[in-house]
């Protein structure tokens, strides 16, 4: 705000002086430079979701004489920004939420420009088993199978027989000492859903098995207990990412320690343990800015670039260059050809985002959700990273299931692997063995959420799109068909 | 942006090439058609050709299409079933799917080389005067819940080259004069533009005193309250219509529009099996298949050479084909797909009857169509099908091929047929190339 009035005065003086140089024509007044400074950004967000607690921007600045200063004002802290021949490369760290970010560049003359832009951190759609949900304004929106109260309505329901299954989106006003309050992320896998509050505390609910609500206390016995509203998880504080694998929970707090609670018998907590946990376990691993969770293993990737892997490597889901079937209990280097910035993970499969914009894939490969070709020759495990030479200049990578979605620079989302379900959003039965046929007209989008066989979608007019497997309502939809394959995305109806 | 304004560009210039065949003997190699089907367009896919969407149409307005394309795809089953939605099937009817009649890049198989008859034809039981059979009602059901179908249908070559279709399997005779009225089960692009055009626009072409003289008269079918223009007959008004006349009569689904099961007053079967609900397709179900049906987009044209593409559309016009075949239809202002409004497309149809003689009279009126009427039907599209091995032509799948359909042409179209069979070969190649680009 402060700054806005600042950028204010700087205009009505290059104006005042412009109204000056017509009055009295002197030569230095009219030589006067009036031209503002142009700031241009590679990439604008426009309020979509990263993963990450860092974000990187770059582009370029330019003058008709010089720009002396180039400054980033970010959820109110200013920075000054380095240029070398105009090209400009920062990052910041982000808030949970919504960033809203500006530029401003100033010239010798005094004369301003300012250009903004807002990033999303954490995840504002989610997708489990058969369930979905939405963040808006803040507020929760569930709906979908609710078995073992995964929809956090505060029952448990069929529906076929409840009259009041959340076959609809259902808001789940969740009170804090009386208080409304204000959520940020959601991770929804499998049965179980959990929610990032804007004070950095975490809920739980729906399926408590193996202690992956994180519920419990510093005993020997795992609490297993399903809750059908969403409980706080007393033991995590100043979290500012979650992510779920099919049955443990990951949270990443703002010093970039990682926490892991849930099942342990592949080592997924990554805790020096095989011990099922109630209570978050802290990863002896620093600096990290981005988790994810295949089924039983987990990803991190740190401050550096470099990409942290532990838990099952069965199908080679690890990367380490042969499967085995130890269980990886502490963290592994992954090794890349470049700094990651982002990484998905399917059931188990990996697709990293290298900074260049390449994507790179390995792990089960039996759907060809990694990729194939016509000749079919990729292995249906691959043990260590391979490009996938059909993307270069990726946006954002997803996966869950046997399924993969990339965002490539057309801003169209690519999809492939495991497509039986009409999971992928194709007007096709075939599963396609690599990214090259977009789902038709689903652009602008801001965030995906991949569960098991379905998917949901948010775009940038904020309408929620869901389609694939229609599974007790997990489509949210009015009238769905049930057990069944949805292949055109459908626009979500949310009655407010 | 560029292609709308290409657009546009196109239809200023079809504008002045005229739509009046005959004076168009000289062939304007510069003319560009507007795209097939305006706005709703697209490139043709193999696949899929017929299952592609409005390319342009955002899918925030694509309204109930999603779910309408799983309900034309489904396979329905009897009630009580296991998906409420979709149960209901019977217990009489033909097959359980639209799918299985309206295929994605086919026209579904009719007259199986082993004589029997597949789900790509069914028959209306109809007399000369547009009696139905008292038995067995309006439409012969080939499926019946209790393993007793109205019975089957094989057929066989005629001396002349005509299909002579033989009922089977059937418990009661037909009642005197009644007979097998065949219809192909079309492919199904373009329908939500052919619903959207004004009466006014049909209108424009009716000649029922052919006052005109050339031999073409062109009546709309009117019926109670508004003009056909579905079916060979142009028996349905409209896209809602048309759909829950083929829920009810070849699926046995009953809808608020159509409530009763296929079944006339002398058969009980309706009364016995369970019914799937009140109505079993509900009116949002209805909505739904028709915003799927009307967001199919038309395929682009197909065209090898320019200068024979025109140079058959010339010797069309000339022959005589574009009298009834009329090239572009128009829409008018839609509330419900606003992209659809005031488009103009390339159908190749006035949408009305024409009498079109003795040899391709069913001997059946139906719903204000005597039984020598047909309704000229769009020709777009005819080319990707065309030699695929099931696709057949005409109204009783008669025609292999389109020039076979040509040369079938009789009563108001004898001329057109006679002029064709006049053209020299490289003419008939031309025209010929012209109808599998458009
Ligand atoms: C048993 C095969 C069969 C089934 C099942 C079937 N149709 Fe048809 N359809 C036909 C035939 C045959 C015609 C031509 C009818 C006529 O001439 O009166 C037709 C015509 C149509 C037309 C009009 C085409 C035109 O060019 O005028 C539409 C639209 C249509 N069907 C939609 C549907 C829908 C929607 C369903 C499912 C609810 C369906 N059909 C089920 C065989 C079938
Ligand atoms: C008097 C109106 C009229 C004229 C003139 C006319 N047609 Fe037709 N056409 C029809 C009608 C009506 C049918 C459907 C007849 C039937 O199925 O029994 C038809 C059917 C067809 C078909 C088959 C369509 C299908 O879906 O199976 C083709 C191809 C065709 N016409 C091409 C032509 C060509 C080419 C000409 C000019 C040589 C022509 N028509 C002239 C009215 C006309």
């Amino acid at each position: 705000m402060k700054l806005q009035h600042s950028f204010l005065s700087v205009c009505i003086l290059t104006f005042i002086a412009g109204c000056d140089s017509n009055d009295s024509p002197a030569s230095e007044e009219v030589n006067k430079d009036t031209t503002e400074p142009e700031i241009t950004l590679s990439t604008l967000a426009a309020n979509r979701s990263i993963y990450s607690s860092t974000y990187s921007i770059n582009g370029t600045v330019i003058d008709n004489q010089e720009v002396t200063s180039l400054q980033l004002k970010v959820n109110d802290l200013t920075k000054n920004v380095t240029f070398n021949g105009g090209d400009f490369d920062v990052s910041f760290v982000l808030t949970p939420g919504l960033n809203n970010y500006e530029l401003i560049a100033l010239d010798a003359a005094g004369n301003g420009a300012s250009m903004t832009d807002s990033i999303y951190f954490g995840q504002q759609v989610a997708a489990g088993g058969a369930h979905s949900g939405a963040i808006i304004d803040g507020q929760i929106w569930t709906w979908g199978r609710n078995n073992l109260g995964q929809t956090g309505v505060g029952f448990t329901s069929k529906l076929n027989t409840d009259e009041n299954h959340p076959t609809t989106p259902q808001k789940i006003e969740v009170l804090d000492n009386e208080e409304l309050v204000t959520f940020t992320s959601l991770a929804f896998n499998q049965n179980a859903s959990i929610a990032l509050d804007n004070e950095g505390d975490v809920w739980a609910w729906g399926d408590g098995d193996g202690g992956q609500l994180g519920l419990g206390d510093q005993d020997s016995v795992v609490l297993d207990v399903d809750y059908y509203t969403p409980q706080k998880i007393n033991a995590l504080k100043d979290i500012v990412s979650i992510t779920r694998g099919y049955d443990h929970t990951v949270a990443l707090d703002k010093n970039g320690q990682v926490f892991t609670f849930g099942e342990n018998d592949k080592g997924q907590l990554g805790n020096s343990s095989n011990e099922d946990a109630d209570y978050p376990q802290l990863v002896t691993l620093t600096n990290i800015v981005l988790i994810t969770a295949a089924s039983d293993s987990t990803y991190a990737i740190d401050s550096d670039g470099i990409l942290w892997g532990w838990g099952e490597n069965d199908n080679g889901q690890l990367g380490q260059g042969s499967d085995d079937t130890n269980d990886y209990n502490t963290p592994v280097q992954i090794p890349l050809l470049e700094k990651v910035i982002s990484v998905a993970a399917g059931k188990a499969h990996v697709l990293a985002l290298g900074e260049s914009g390449k994507v790179y894939g390995w792990g089960l490969n039996a759907s060809n959700q990694i990729g194939n070709t016509v000749e079919d020759t990729w292995p249906d495990e691959i043990y260590e990273a391979v490009e996938l030479p059909w993307i270069t200049q990726a946006k954002a990578v997803w996966a869950n299931g046997n399924q993969s979605f990339v965002e490539k620079s057309d801003q169209l989302i690519y999809p492939w692997g495991f497509n039986g379900t009409g999971t992928l959003g194709l007007e096709s039965d075939q599963d396609p063995i690599s990214p090259t046929v977009a789902i038709a007209e689903l652009n602008n989008v801001q965030d995906i959420a991949p569960g098991a066989l379905h998917t949901i979608a948010l775009r940038k007019d904020r309408s929620i799109f869901s389609w694939g497997w229609s599974f007790e309502g997990s489509l949210g939809i009015k009238e769905p068909i049930n057990i069944w394959g949805y292949t055109v995305p459908q626009k979500v109806e949310f009655n407010q | 942006m560029k292609s709308k304004l290409y657009l546009l560009l196109n239809i200023l210039l079809v504008g002045c090439g005229g739509s009046d065949g005959a004076s168009d003997s000289v062939v304007d190699n510069t003319l560009v058609l507007g795209a097939t089907g305006g706005v709703a367009t697209v490139e043709y896919q193999e696949n899929n050709g017929f299952l592609q969407f409005i390319p342009d149409l955002d899918i925030q307005e694509y309204n109930g299409a999603s779910q309408g394309r799983e309900l034309f795809i489904a396979t329905w089953g009897p009630a009580p079933g296991a998906r409420d939605l979709l149960d209901g099937y019977g217990p009489l009817a033909i097959t359980d799917s639209c799918a299985n009649c309206h295929e994605s890049s086919s026209r579904a198989e009719s007259l199986k080389s082993d004589g029997s008859t597949g789900n790509g034809i069914l028959f209306r039981l109809r007399d000369i005067e547009g009696n139905v059979d008292s038995m067995l009602g309006a439409q012969l059901q080939t499926y019946s819940a209790d393993g007793v179908p109205e019975g089957s249908v094989s057929w066989s070559e005629g001396s002349s080259n005509e299909i002579l279709f033989h009922l089977n399997d059937n418990v009661n005779a037909l009642d005197e004069g009644i007979v097998l009225a065949p219809r192909l089960s079309p492919q199904l692009i373009g329908m939500g533009l052919l619903d959207l055009v004004p009466e006014s626009v049909i209108l424009e072409y009716q000649d029922v005193n052919d006052t005109d003289m050339n031999g073409i008269f062109g009546r709309a079918n009117q019926q109670q309250q508004c003009i056909g223009r579905f079916g060979w007959k142009a028996i349905h008004c409209s896209l809602d219509g048309q759909i829950v006349g083929a829920l009810q009569q070849d699926m046995g689904l009953t809808s608020t529009l159509n409530p009763a099961e296929p079944c006339s007053d002398n058969q009980g079967i309706c009364n016995i099996y369970p019914s799937g609900g009140d109505p079993e397709v509900s009116d949002k179900s209805v909505q739904d298949i028709n915003d799927f049906l009307t967001i199919l987009a038309v395929p682009e044209r197909r065209i090898n050479k320019q200068e024979t593409f025109l140079a058959g559309r010339a010797l069309f016009n000339s022959t005589g084909c574009n009298a009834c075949h009329r090239e572009t239809l128009s829409t008018g202002e839609v509330e419900r797909f606003p992209i659809l409004s005031n488009q103009t497309f390339y159908p190749y149809t006035d949408l009305l009857l024409h009498n079109m003689g003795p040899e391709l009279s069913d001997g059946a009126k139906e719903s204000g169509a005597e039984a020598d009427e047909w309704r000229t039907p769009p020709l777009w599209g005819l080319g990707l099908i065309e030699g695929d091995g099931k696709s057949r032509f005409l109204h009783d799948g008669r025609a292999l091929t389109i020039e076979q359909a040509i040369l079938w042409h009789g009563g108001e179209s004898e001329s057109a047929k006679e002029t064709y069979s006049q053209l020299t070969n490289d003419e008939k190649d031309a025209l010929l190339a012209f109808l599998r680009a458009i």
